[in-house]
């Protein structure tokens, strides 16, 4: 048995039996790829550790969710797996302005209460409802609010020196796994320049906002079959032109 | 609702934020829907980050509306360059009802925001 089939048949045993020790065995096996893309984002300001604690975190996740009979190789599922993982904190980690602990505290709670009222009504509250609901003054709950927004791909960070101004984009690019198809990001942003509008749109709400395809298609006025057909068109004509 | 002004500079993310909280508080002031709010704080964000890449060193945001809310961001001072904002524009189209930008020299300049 070659070791790919061998580390499949442990992946599997591990799906069927949750053993924790198969799964640590899995993650040892893999944690060379947690610690490879960690080093990639070292420099911008965020300590070596940290980053291979957030890639770790990724790579115990992907251990548990893989399914080797899906068909992809588990080291070409988990990289932009990891990776996200990492953009993402460098996402929190960029901001510069720390909220108070007890907004923290109050984001928790008025996630929890946006989900029940959407859940509910089908439509979102409003700051107002929220406040008098969790019986939190206005201002925390926009305070909250704040606490996991999206940050502009265009913004831009420094390192911990204050050197080394460059923008968030360029901290999450890196060279491996499917990034790796993008020679580089001006090919990427030429190829998109030349889709047409709507497509620019999806390509804007969906990936970079992190939007779903229904949340897209309410916003273009489409349905969530379009924004899907779109979004493989999209994908098809970026990879044609890439690959 | 009456017109309110705040001018922030543009060379510190940290104003960004301070922009993003009185989109908020304008937005809940207006009794919007959590949405509308945090879309309207995206599309304030990046023209604030338009100005910010255009090279102008602060910004005067005035917010107001009677129906509509809106929003207008001027650049001011700095040194002013052409640059891209392909997906901001995009972004910014795709989540209000109205937008548009004002050019001098072919420089973005302006960014009026309505939802």
């Amino acid at each position: 048995m070659t070791e790919e089939r061998e580390t499949d048949e442990l992946f599997r045993e591990y799906r069927r039996t949750g053993d924790i020790n198969l799964r640590n065995k899995l993650v040892e096996k893999y944690l060379y790829i947690a610690e490879i893309l960690a080093k990639k984002f070292v420099g911008r300001g965020v300590e070596y550790d940290d980053l291979l604690q957030v890639a770790s975190e990724a790579l115990i996740s992907g251990v548990e969710k893989y399914d080797p009979d899906l068909g992809n190789r588990f080291t070409t599922y988990v990289t932009p797996t990891i990776t996200g993982n990492i953009k993402n904190y460098f996402r929190d980690y960029s901001r510069s302005v720390r909220l108070p602990r007890r907004v923290y505290a109050a984001a928790a709670k008025v996630r929890e209460a946006t989900n029940a009222y959407f859940a509910e009504h089908g439509t979102k509250p409003t700051v107002k409802q929220l406040a008098e609901q969790l019986g939190l003054d206005e201002e925390t709950v926009i305070e909250a609010l704040e606490c996991r927004a999206p940050v502009s791909l265009d913004a831009r960070i420094s390192a911990a020196d204050g050197e080394d101004d460059a923008p968030l984009y360029d901290a999450v690019s890196d060279g491996s796994g499917e990034f790796e198809s993008f020679e580089d990001r001006e090919s990427l942003k030429a190829e998109i320049k030349k889709l047409d509008p709507t497509e620019q749109k999806v390509v804007a709400l969906r990936f970079l906002q992190g939007k779903s395809q229904l949340e897209v298609g309410k916003i273009l006025g489409v349905s969530q079959m379009f924004v899907s057909r779109a979004e493989r068109k999209i994908v098809e004509k970026l990879k044609e032109a890439l690959l | 609702m009456k017109e309110i002004t705040v001018k922030f500079h543009l060379c510190d993310s940290a104003y960004i934020t301070a922009l993003r909280l009185v989109a908020g508080a304008v937005c809940s002031a207006h009794d919007v829907d959590l949405d509308t709010l945090e879309d309207f704080k995206v599309c304030v964000t990046e023209s604030a980050i338009i100005l910010k890449n255009s090279g102008f060193e602060s910004v005067s945001v005035t917010f107001g509306g009677g129906d509509s809310l809106f929003c207008e961001l001027e650049g001011d001072g700095g040194a002013p360059r052409d640059c891209e904002n392909e997906f901001s524009l995009a972004l910014i189209s795709a989540l209000v009802k109205e937008s548009a930008f004002g050019r001098k020299g072919g420089i973005v300049n302006k960014v009026t925001l309505r939802i």
